[in-house]
């Protein structure tokens, strides 16, 4: 294809054609600035705008069914309260799901059905419907469709949140005691949603080194662990934990068994005891220790190795080599002392841990559970026994991971009203995104917030205080599976009993995410407006290069090209122009959006302050490239550009050959 | 068909701003395999006529018939591509091409593209001994070098007529003489219909026909 040839050879730069060279590379480089800039503003945006919906929907699923009034007024529903197989009491929806049968009612023993009652549910072929289990079975079908669809019942409940902190203030104090109290809403826990991962907090070593000292932690039934009382630490703690460094605090005291043999050491030997401070650095006019098999020299005087003790005289940290819980607690460390490397084995007393890695996640369940939540693998998150989840804000007032404290409600009975309280302990921490009342949400073990609903009347029938989360992969794809659930509930004549709402049906989040949707069409225009602007330089660009070649369109005349041909060369100079410069403004924005951390800090130091506020942006400007902006840039520029470059190509391929030729 | 080309009754003004009549009832017949020799002073309308037979402007009234086809706005282009070759006096070639895709730019417009115009586009190099030349740029070769690349695309899509127009008028007498040789024995031995326009006296006389364009007519003079 000639054409093209030509075109290509037309856009390099010649010294003899200086002004249409300089107008070509501004034109790229203005297109390449135009597609970096909007590249990267809509990537950030959209990437705005998923974390966002990702923080709407931490708490809420994207996708949600509840049951409608025509539900909680069903046969179906109200058949519970007057049947002794169901105990006389409504049932959720998990309940339901695992009854034995769908209509626990015995007309021999129970009470006679009111006639205002409606009647049994039926489908249209007589058959008796099951209200829940159908759903649940429709649900099902759907999973196999769409594997990334999870779905999981929840039940809502509220309650008096009491948690007791207990601190130490060090050596010689008494523990400080303080409360920490909050009316809270109840979530059953969903051990089924996929983002959890991304929503929970893992345990510190603040939080280990605080379970590590908690007495009240039960420990296992292991034969090899003492009693708390005995060593002053839960060893149970340590089973799930991966000690990389540990440090020494005021407790820590030790036989010198990690100083390495005949180095001369600093050190101040107190003359009223056997405790020898090792210095923090070396020098000349302390006392000079040296250790030689199991004699210790100081100054040259011999001690017995095992009748001294000694500290440091500032905490040091060390690098835990190997770690062995069973059958004794056992530490392989390595340090330096006054710039000698040192290593040795130490117990546990008086150290700190300083870095560790909390085990998590598990293929198999663990025998003793961690006091943490934990993941096992096909299983889905687990909370360890009595353990609740609560908002991060509690871990930014000094909550720590094994704080007890216990839920008050009201229960009440024929003649009054009696508090209620379940202890439990903390068992971790999660991020509650941007839901309004998200701070007051705690997750619970379902059982804690069926308790409460049962003996409270927090279960109203026109809330959605039951019912069931669906989760999607990714987020967005709860709107195409909307209507799919819609449709198999339908099918299933079930449709007027279950209300499916999308993330973008929920009252707290519908506004938001309107905004979003308004100002990325918004963005979109103004972008697409930008690159017209833009691309309007290739028009300049390419009249300039018309004028240039005006011989040589009429050589090309003469020796039969088209005038199609003249079009297409011409328009071709446009469309590549536009293409390089797409091409060029892409990998300017891949580059610019891999480091925009390092560009942001680069503007804050700049600026003097922080120049995206974190509350709105997060911790980190999103700098995942938007798929949907790379395919609207890419695809929209060279079109633009091709746009424009046909308004001079129309024009070149119109010239008089003959005129031309005459005028030479 | 006894005339490959029929100029009949061409009419051709320009409008600068006034109207000039430039050609008026203007015919000519050439047969195949001959040369002719358009001759006249500066202005009279020489190269007009050789754009008019060649279709690069089109005629006010009259017609051009190649081998008994009317040439029309629909089919110039291919006319001009597949039956005539075109030799100017100056800017003959594209300054981004090499001498070689010159030659064959002709049968790349045809989407020709192949080995076998490539075999043919250095034979043509060769002939106007320019072989050595082939990979320079337009922008690298003399007055001369051009002219004979011009000449060796002008016969790459194999036409049955070039067209002239005063080939060697930029050119030293000597670079003159050897465009003129090669010119006129390309399309002797060829055997193509030659149409020049030319002042030089000598040129013409090598050709079968001669005219001379005066007072907006076109006179036999041979």
């Amino acid at each position: 294809m000639y054409e093209l040839r030509l075109a290509l050879r037309y856009l390099l730069p010649k010294k003899r054609a200086i002004s249409t060279s300089i107008i070509s590379i501004i034109s790229f480089i203005v297109i390449s600035l135009v597609v970096w800039l909007c590249l990267v503003f809509l990537s950030v945006t959209s990437g705005l705008e998923e974390n966002w919906l990702s923080k709407l929907t931490q708490l809420n699923a994207p996708l949600r069914i509840t049951p409608t009034s025509k539900y909680y007024s069903s046969y179906y529903y109200l058949i519970d309260t007057i049947s002794q197989n169901s105990d006389y009491e409504t049932k959720t929806i998990a309940e339901k799901l695992s009854a034995p049968q769908s209509n626990p009612y015995q007309s021999n023993i129970d009470a006679d059905i009111p006639y205002f009652w409606p009647q049994k549910e039926t489908l249209s072929n007589g058959s008796a419907k099951d209200l829940v289990k159908d759903m649940y079975s429709s649900l099902q079908d759907l999973q196999k469709q769409e594997p990334s669809l999870y779905f999981q019942d929840y039940e809502m409940s509220g309650a008096f949140l009491r948690l007791s902190l207990s601190r130490d203030q060090g050596e010689h104090l008494p523990l400080k005691t303080s409360f920490l109290s909050q009316m809270s809403y109840l979530l059953s826990f969903q051990g089924s949603n996929p983002h959890l991962k991304e929503l929970m907090l893992q345990p510190t070593v603040d939080d280990i080194n605080h379970l590590l000292i908690q007495p009240e932690i039960p420990i296992t039934q292991d034969a090899y662990y003492p009693t708390f009382k005995n060593e002053g630490i839960n060893r149970s703690v340590l089973d799930h934990i991966d000690i990389l460094e540990v440090k020494s605090n005021s407790k820590f005291s030790m036989s010198g068994q990690i100083l390495p043999e005949g180095v001369e050491f600093s050190v101040k030997k107190s003359p009223f005891s056997s405790t020898c401070t090792i210095l923090n650095k070396k020098n000349n006019k302390d006392d000079c220790l040296k250790k030689v098999g199991d004699t210790v020299y100081i100054n040259k005087e011999p001690f017995n190795f095992h009748e001294l003790t000694f500290v440091f005289e500032k905490p040091v940290t060390m690098k835990v080599i190997a770690f062995q819980n069973k059958p004794t607690l056992h530490l392989e460390v390595e340090t330096e002392i006054q710039g000698r490397k040192s290593t040795g084995s130490l117990p546990f007393l008086g150290l700190t841990i300083e870095k560790a890695k909390p085990k998590v996640f598990f293929d198999i369940a663990p025998k003793s559970p961690p006091f943490w939540a934990y993941y096992v693998k096909d299983i889905g998150w687990k909370l360890p026994e009595k353990g609740v989840l609560l908002p991060k804000s509690y871990k930014d007032s000094g909550i720590l991971i094994g704080d007890p404290g216990y839920l008050a409600y009201n229960s009440t009975t024929a003649s009054s009203s009696q508090e209620q309280r379940i202890s439990f302990k903390v068992a971790g921490f999660y991020d509650p995104g941007v839901m309004p009342t998200g701070n007051r949400f705690i997750f619970a073990p379902q059982e804690i917030v069926r308790t409460i609903n049962a003996s409270s009347s927090f279960l109203t029938t026109d809330s959605a205080t039951n019912g069931i989360m669906l989760w999607t992969t990714p987020i967005k794809k709860a709107l195409d599976i909307k209507p799919l659930i819609s449709s198999q509930l339908k099918k299933r004549e079930l449709d007027s009993y279950w209300k499916v709402e999308s993330y973008e049906d929920y009252e707290f989040s519908k506004d938001l995410i309107e905004q979003f949707k308004s100002d990325k069409l918004l963005f979109t225009l103004i972008a697409l407006i930008i690159l017209v602007v833009a691309c309007s330089n290739i028009i300049s660009m390419l009249l300039l290069l018309i004028n240039d070649k005006k011989q040589e369109i009429a050589i090309l005349l003469s020796m039969g090209a088209t005038r199609k041909s003249i079009s297409l060369i011409f328009g071709l100079c446009g469309f590549i122009t536009g293409l390089m410069s797409s091409f060029a403004g892409i990998l300017a924005a891949i580059f610019t959006l891999k480091n925009l951390d390092v560009i942001s800090s680069f503007l804050s130091s700049l600026l003097g302050h922080q120049a995206f506020n974190a509350s709105f942006f997060g911790d980190h400007l999103p700098n995942h490239l938007s798929y949907d902006a790379l395919f609207f840039i890419a695809v929209i520029t060279p079109i633009i550009a091709l746009i424009a470059g046909l308004v001079p190509a129309i024009k070149a391929s119109r010239l008089k050959p003959s005129s031309i030729l005459r005028s030479q | 068909m006894k005339y490959l080309i029929e100029v009949c009754n061409l009419s051709k003004s320009f409008y600068f701003p006034k109207k000039i009549d430039v050609l008026k009832d203007v015919s000519l017949s050439i047969e195949k395999g001959k040369s002719a020799a358009i001759m006249g002073a500066s202005g009279e309308g020489k190269t007009t006529l050789l754009h008019l037979i060649g279709s690069l402007e089109k005629p006010d009234c009259g017609k051009v018939l190649i081998k008994e086809k009317e040439v029309t706005s629909q089919n110039c282009a291919s006319i001009r591509n597949s039956l005539i070759g075109f030799i100017f006096q100056t800017s003959n070639l594209l300054e981004d091409l090499t001498a070689l895709e010159n030659v064959m730019l002709p049968s790349m417009i045809a989407r020709k593209n192949d080995k076998l115009q490539l075999k043919k586009a250095y034979e043509l190099l060769d002939m106007v001994g320019l072989s050595n030349r082939k990979h320079f740029y337009a922008k690298q070769l003399s007055g001369g070098e051009k002219q004979r690349v011009a000449i060796a695309r002008a016969y790459i899509n194999n036409p049955e007529i070039i067209l002239a127009d005063e080939p060697s008028g930029n050119l030293d007498h000597e670079n003159a003489t050897i465009i003129h040789e090669m010119l006129i024995s390309s399309c002797k031995d060829f055997n193509k219909t030659l149409i020049l326009v030319t002042h030089n006296q000598e040129l013409a006389s090598y050709c079968d026909l001669q005219y001379l364009l005066k007072n907006k007519q076109l006179i036999i003079s041979k």
